[in-house]
């Protein structure tokens, strides 16, 4: 392996697999251009999972794990993304990790304990790179296993929100389903051939994503003493990022961040609506779903530019926006008035 | 030749559930027969997964 986890080699040993190893930039870019394509079909799979209600009862387990697997997703992300030891691991990792230090009594030894060190050094790069090869790696493929052991339990949904199970022939399986294999194996080789094909053309031609992927600023090497012009995360993280700052206390902000996500876990039981597909929900949940998903888009663009008093404002309503459609959605799914799902698919 | 490797499978399986797990999660599992583009991001995402976990461990 030629990465050195060290303070000293980290960051020269990645340009060493770029520059010397053979082939060793198509295995980084590839990891790089992964990551992000990874959050991208993630955050629309989660995006489906809004649309047509593929939280409801019974599939609430599944659900859960997969908001698990998020979870986990953004942790192995922050990780991997401090070992190259660049100015933007290092700042990044700085506003991360002091993050925890607001939350109170426990919050300085509790950065400590996580930086392993009084200051981010390459004691925590080393630590950082255990846990993201081996302990995180781990932990995903343990909650992927559960996510689609309990997906197969209750059944996959579809976008009309109908129970498949209401109609089953005389060996008890439902007359509108197929095997997964051969069919939708198949099926989905179709939809992997076009996305290998998008991921290549960004793996070869636009790896750093004009700094959406790979920032610019990580291309020069950690200096403690020198705080980069403009800290901003990566895509993936931006929404909750642009949240972060649009509250001026610290430990708030972390509250907020964290509740950002947390919400998401109690979806199943948040939603009151008697049928599962926006295709039959009403028109408050439509609007309200349009709404969201515009708010977050723009909380995404927020969290990469540097702030402004306009755009400030801006994440506060996005933000306030983005809680509503949470926390207001046992009254709108409750009180619209549906259309009547059919009986077969 | 191929009598000893039917032969061998089968003491595995009788042993081990194969073809029964084959059967209940792929062959014989049964999906909604319509569904649209969006249910294709889980198999994506599973994709990635995968490359990230056998052909990035250098």
């Amino acid at each position: 392996m030629p990465y050195s986890n060290t303070e000293e080699e980290a960051f020269a040993s990645i340009e060493y697999i770029m520059r010397d190893v053979d082939y060793g930039w198509v295995i980084r870019y590839m990891h790089t251009t992964g990551a992000s394509m990874f959050f991208a079909v993630v955050y629309l799979h989660m995006f489906r999972g809004l649309l047509y209600g593929s939280y409801q009862k019974p599939k609430e387990l599944v659900w859960i794990f997969g908001c698990a697997i998020y979870l986990a997703m953004m942790a192995e992300g922050f990780l991997g993304y401090v070992l190259p030891y660049g100015q933007m691991s290092y700042w990044g990792a700085q506003v991360i990790i002091s993050l925890f230090g607001a939350i109170p009594y426990i919050g300085e030894s509790l950065e400590l304990w996580i930086r392993g060190d009084y200051y981010i050094s390459g004691i925590t790069v080393s630590r950082f790179f255990a846990l993201h090869v081996v302990a995180l790696p781990l932990v995903l493929i343990a909650l992927v296993f559960l996510h689609l052991v309990a997906l197969h339990e209750v059944g996959a949904g579809n976008p009309e929100g109908v129970d498949i199970e209401e109609h089953l022939d005389e060996d008890g399986v439902p007359l509108d389903s197929v095997p997964f294999f051969p069919y939708k194996v198949l099926n989905a080789l179709v939809g992997i051939g076009v996305f290998m094909t998008v991921f290549a053309v960004i793996m070869f031609f636009f790896p750093e994503g004009g700094g959406y992927f790979i920032e610019m600023a990580n291309f020069e090497e950690a200096n403690p003493l020198v705080t980069p012009e403009h800290i901003a995360p990566v895509w993936y993280y931006s929404p909750y990022y642009a949240m972060l700052r649009a509250v001026p206390d610290k430990l708030g902000g972390l509250i907020v961040m964290g509740s950002a996500v947390a919400i998401l876990f109690v979806v199943p039981w948040l939603d009151k609506s008697k049928v599962a597909s926006i295709r039959y929900k009403g028109i408050y949940s439509k609007f309200a779903l349009a709404l969201f998903g515009i708010s977050f888009l723009t909380l995404g663009y927020l969290g990469t530019v540097s702030v402004t008093e306009l755009r400030k404002t801006m994440s506060v309503i996005c933000t306030i926006i983005y809680f509503a459609f949470f926390l207001l959605m046992p009254f709108y799914t409750k009180y619209e008035k549906t259309l009547k799902v059919p009986e077969r698919l | 030749m191929s009598e000893m490797v039917g032969k061998l499978f089968g003491w595995v399986n009788s042993r081990l559930p194969l073809s029964n797990t084959f059967e209940r999660h792929l062959s014989k599992h049964p999906v909604p027969s319509k569904v649209n583009f969006w249910y294709l991001f889980g198999a994506l995402a599973s994709v990635v997964l995968l490359f990230k976990l056998f052909l990035e461990y250098g």
